[in-house]
């Protein structure tokens, strides 16, 4: 069955990129989301329309960039050649680098919604308790928004899980490095393996389901 | 501690606020005026929270806000209850009073133990905001601010949710500790029995616009004050003489008269502050000797405030103001008007808690 160990394979490349990707979403996305959901600078709109850009451009235009970027002569590329003595493109890392500007919106933007509800009437009453603000952001802020993180959190790694156009630019297909599931199915197909393909985007489609209907009965939960 | 407010704060809605205070704190300045008048406004250009705003806030010496940078809210050492308790939903009652554990500004703390002693809060530690009533919620946001360090408490209405049976237990304590610490408070009131039992000083809001701070006695007693309705009464400061155990009396000193005032307080400090009502207090145009009201205290009349039903006269007493509730038939008959020499028959006193020590 090394038709099967090879999904095997492609499913753990896929869990794992989607759990980086997560996690440095996690840390990076809620202290952008604040500033976004409460900045007064001029910079708020072209910034938040930065972040948004995934949303509607298609990701193969987002990959071709990269693809650019991360080439031995593109910026991030020479960086990592100085830093790591490799280039990006078709390697795990760059595909996390990938994966976080894909996934941005997904995590920032329902989280700025979230945030831009706090009531200012309790970080006042921090402030005047004479609790800094990033204690206030800390102890106040993200404890109150406890279920939109967790909801932006798992529509990060769901859409990681699902992510194509972007892979297939920077990732190229290399098995056990950058070889994910949405890739492998598109392998099957090409070669006519429709039984390989079933297995693939129904496991695919079911924890999709499975994950969406858990998180949106989750968030009902008073 | 000195303030000093000076500039004008505009907002959208068209509300000014213009201030234009150098006040000495010292003890419960209270901030009295009609809703709509700036007391909040005030309060919060004080706490830091209108950034924006053209203002200079000065305290002794110390430039808060006008030169930049402005100090930010939490950096500056005051402790601020509002109207709306503001808990913190997601914590119960204990986490949100040590919420400020951390917080490292200068300024006088509190004991956990004795606020919620005092507070009586330990059936409520447990509790999360939502399941405590509104008075709870209030009790526990007033112990948030006792917890953290602060050199100036700013109170925005702060018992308007309790009952007046805790508002008699809490007023004083909040008096107490603001003497015991020397942290002055600016308490914002809308009822006059509780400014006139609390306040040391009193500052006047109208029309967005506070300038003026008075003593409590000389607000007390001035007739412009508004709402003084039933509850119209003197403030006075009077200096302690002499304690007689045989009677159980103090002995208290108002302009030329003595006063005497149940119980020992020669502990209470050298000025005594009494609140006398002034439905308690009658006139008299020749000296009455021999009755059973032992407080008759020579004064002169400095004016008569024709009210319609009744008239209230104001009466000097040395450096000292008196009010009377007169019948206007008893203006005519005894011809009270300014200058007149009068005996004033005071029937009852109350020492302030939390006077001067």
């Amino acid at each position: 069955m090394a038709a099967t160990a090879d999904i095997v394979q492609a499913a753990w490349v896929t869990g794992l990129l989607a759990a980086t990707t997560t996690a440095i979403l996690l840390l990076a996305s809620p202290p952008l989301s604040w500033w976004i959901a409460r900045t007064r600078s001029k910079w708020r709109a072209p910034v938040e329309a930065l972040v948004a850009l995934p949303l509607v451009l298609p990701p193969t235009v987002l990959g071709f960039y990269l693809l650019l970027a991360m080439a031995p002569s593109g910026p991030l590329g020479a960086i990592a050649e100085a830093l790591a003595g490799a280039p990006l493109a078709f390697t795990f890392t760059g595909l996390v680098i990938g994966s976080i500007i894909y996934s941005l919106p997904f995590v920032t933007g329902p989280l700025a919604s979230a945030f831009r509800t706090t009531d200012g009437h309790l970080l006042e009453a921090a402030a005047s308790l004479g609790v800094a603000p990033a204690t206030r952001f800390l102890r106040l802020v993200l404890p109150m928004h406890k279920k939109a993180l967790v909801a932006a959190g798992v529509l990060g790694f769901a859409h990681t899980v699902g992510e194509f156009g972007i892979v297939l630019m920077i990732g190229g297909n290399i098995p056990g490095e950058t070889r994910v599931l949405s890739i492998a199915l598109f392998d099957r197909v090409e070669m006519l393996d429709y039984v390989g393909a079933h297995v693939i985007a129904a496991s695919l489609l079911v924890f999709s389901l499975v994950v969406l209907t858990f998180t949106y009965r989750w968030l009902r939960v008073p | 501690m000195r303030l000093k407010v000076n500039g004008e704060l505009v907002r959208d809605t068209g509300f000014r606020l213009r201030a234009d205070l150098d006040v000495d704190l010292d003890g419960v300045a209270a901030l009295v005026g009609v809703s709509g008048s700036g007391k909040s406004t005030l309060l919060r250009v004080v706490a830091g929270f209108e950034p924006d705003a053209v203002v200079t806030v000065e305290v002794d010496g110390d430039t808060w806000q006008g030169a930049s940078p402005t100090l930010a809210a939490h950096r500056r050492p005051v402790g601020t209850v509002f109207q709306e308790a503001r808990l913190f939903p997601h914590l119960d009652a204990r986490s949100n009073l040590t919420f400020a554990a951390h917080a490292r500004r200068p300024g006088v703390r509190l004991g956990f133990d004795e606020v919620v002693d005092f507070l009586d809060l330990a059936p409520l530690l447990g509790q999360y905001p939502r399941e405590l009533s509104g008075g709870q919620r209030q009790r526990v946001a007033l112990g948030r601010t006792l917890l953290s360090p602060a050199k100036l408490w700013l109170f925005d209405e702060p018992m308007s949710a309790l009952d007046s049976a805790s508002r008699r237990e809490i007023a004083p304590y909040l008096a107490r500790l603001c003497r015991r610490h020397d942290v002055p408070i600016i308490y914002v009131s809308h009822t006059l029995a509780e400014v006139l039992t609390m306040a040391d000083q009193v500052m006047v809001a109208v029309d967005g616009e506070v300038s003026r701070v008075d003593s409590v006695g000389e607000f007390s007693t001035s007739f412009t004050t508004p709402s003084l309705g039933d509850e119209a009464g003197a403030v006075v400061s009077c200096r302690f003489k002499a304690y007689d155990p045989r009677y159980r009396l103090s002995e208290l000193v108002l302009g030329t008269s003595s006063l005497y005032v149940r119980g020992d307080l020669s502990a209470a400090g050298p000025r005594i502050l009494l609140h006398i009502p002034a439905r308690d207090v009658s006139l008299a145009t020749t000296p009455i000797d021999r009755m059973s009201i032992l407080n008759r205290v020579d004064g002169i009349v400095d004016a008569i405030d024709d009210q319609g039903d009744s008239a209230l006269a104001r009466v000097r007493c040395g450096d000292q103001f008196l009010l009377a509730r007169v019948t206007r038939r008893s203006v005519d008959e005894l011809a009270l008007a300014a200058g007149i020499g009068v005996q004033a028959l005071i029937k009852s006193v109350a020492v302030r808690t939390g006077a001067p020590s």
